[in-house]
């Protein structure tokens, strides 16, 4: 359940927890774009902060462990392919096998930068809780005309609430399934038929039940989300990463 | 127990209710019935005898097919939103009343439907959560919480909007003993707030004790309509168990 993995929200009280998640949404998608394009001491600097706001979640590396195991293979591939597939000075060659240093220094600045852009999404969704990202999509669209942003904050809040339910009931189907014997057909077409009907009869039915609670306890579209107003520490913070872009860009790519 | 009070001030009057289904099934027929102020009825019976489909009527989730139901003497169907914040209902699943993906924000849900400012929200749940003591998990999802907590989630989903009717169907089903005793404990306490409660269930023996009136159905129509000691003869004959003589009477 994706409740005990790493990759999660971890409740906590540290700076980015009492960040408005606009500002931090906002900044996600700021960050991560001039990372992209960062040179390498715009990148060091980055990766400097980062750890600097990590510092104060409580969390150990452990449980990121499977994620991180995955993530750190894939660095490595990408480091070795430049490494290997970029023109210049030889560092190091083994018969066909060339390093070049221009390859090392590229693979090294282009997984500075994947790193940064997944350490920026973890700690996001470390720090938001789920109900917050909610209230800042509300809070983002409202302004925009043609967004429906009601139905958009319910749509959102429900697909969290059902997902691990969706994920249980697939489970527990696909449990007394495999104890009536459904491994014994080898056909896996068979087998995903005979799972999709009763998860499918299961959702609807569940999505009716939903449906009449929902209107039992009054919903209307016209529902008061309440958005917390911007704090001057949010203003502060905007501030802040705005500065910090700039700085990373003119640093030169 | 409360004096049967006159039918015009009366909290819910069904004026012979029936009910038949699209497919042609009469889910209740020619219901009579009249619970005031405070009373807290039970509505017994087999499965499929009616019960869920009579609580339906009470906040307008299913509207008559002939016969009508005054809430406070208002016809439900002709102001759907008051008669919902008015009459609350405690599902049989309740995972399925849940709509929150934590628990604070499924007791924000009806306060966020009504309208109210952010500071009035905030207080109303807390002041929710406190009373069905689910404060320390206000940021669990409700998807990790046992089904005693789930109820009580309910529960406090409910206070947040105050209805003076709250309904619980089956509130009993599928839970373990610690589970019907927080269920019962919340029902104790909305009773003493003197809200009007009416429980349908077949397992009688948990909160007989406090009931005023227990209502039996069967195959849609009332069949037994008056106070538990009056309604427990023969009670298996028609699918509910007849609860331990012990049980009875100790409080109620
Ligand atoms: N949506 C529906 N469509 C058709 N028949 C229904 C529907 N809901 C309930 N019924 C029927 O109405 C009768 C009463 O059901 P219900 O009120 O759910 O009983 P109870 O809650 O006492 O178990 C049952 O015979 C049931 O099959
Ligand atoms: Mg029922």
């Amino acid at each position: 359940m994706s409740a005990h993995t790493g990759f999660s929200f971890h409740g906590g009280d540290t700076l980015l927890h009492r960040l408005d998640v606009r500002i931090k949404l906002l900044a996600l998608a700021a960050v991560g774009m001039v990372s992209l394009h960062a040179g390498p001491v715009g990148i060091a600097l980055l990766l400097l902060s980062l750890w600097a706001l990590s510092r104060r979640f409580s969390l150990s590396l452990k449980s990121v462990d499977r994620e991180l195991r995955f993530f750190l293979l894939l660095l490595g591939v990408v480091l070795l392919s430049r490494a290997l597939f970029t023109p210049g000075r030889i560092l190091w060659s083994a018969g066909p096998l060339a390093f070049t240093i221009e390859g090392i220094r590229d693979g090294l600045l282009v997984c500075s930068r994947l790193t940064a852009v997944v350490w920026c999404g973890w700690l996001f969704v470390a720090s938001t809780a789920p109900g917050a990202l909610r209230t800042a999509v509300h809070g983002l669209f409202r302004p925009i005309p043609g967004i429906p942003h009601q139905r958009l904050s319910t749509m959102i809040m429900l697909t969290i609430r059902l997902l691990p339910l969706v994920l249980d009931e697939a489970r527990a189907t696909a449990d007394a399934q495999r104890a009536r014997g459904v491994e014994n057909r080898k056909n896996p077409l068979y087998r995903m038929v005979r799972l999709a009907v009763p998860m499918l009869r299961r959702s609807f039915r569940r999505a009716d039940q939903l449906a009449e609670a929902m209107e039992a306890r009054g919903y209307t579209e016209n529902r008061r989300v309440a958005i917390p107003a911007l704090t001057p520490a949010d203003a502060a913070a905007a501030f802040a990463v705005a500065v910090f872009c700039l700085t990373v860009m003119l640093l030169g790519s | 127990m409360k004096p049967e009070t006159n039918p015009t001030d009366a909290m819910i009057t069904c004026d012979r209710l029936t009910h038949r289904f699209h497919d042609g099934s009469v889910g209740i027929c020619e219901v009579d019935l009249s619970v005031s102020e405070g009373e807290l009825v039970i509505f017994a019976g087999a499965n499929g005898s009616g019960k869920s489909t009579l609580l339906r009527h009470f906040n307008g989730l299913l509207l008559p097919t002939a016969g009508e139901v005054r809430i406070a003497g208002k016809p439900v169907r002709e102001d759907l939103r008051w008669v919902r914040q008015f009459v609350a209902m405690v599902f049989q699943d309740p995972e399925s009343q849940i709509v929150g993906e934590t628990v604070w924000a499924d007791a924000a849900f009806g306060p966020e439907n009504l309208g109210f400012s952010g500071e009035k929200i905030r207080q109303r749940v807390q002041e929710a959560l406190d009373a069905v003591g689910l404060t320390a998990k206000a940021d669990q999802r409700p998807h990790t919480l046992s089904g005693g907590e789930k109820r009580r989630l309910a529960v406090a989903g409910i206070l947040t909007t105050n209805p003076s009717v709250v309904m619980f169907d089956e509130p009993f089903s599928g839970l373990d003993y610690p589970g019907v005793c927080q269920v019962m404990e919340q029902i104790r306490r909305l009773r003493a707030q003197g809200r009007t409660l009416l429980v349908s269930t077949h397992e009688l023996a948990p909160v007989l004790p406090l009931a005023d009136r227990l209502v039996v159905l069967d195959a849609g129509r009332i069949v037994r309509n008056a106070a538990p000691v009056d309604s427990l003869q023969d009670l298996e004959s028609l699918g509910v168990r007849t609860p331990c003589p012990a049980c009875f009477g100790r409080d109620g």
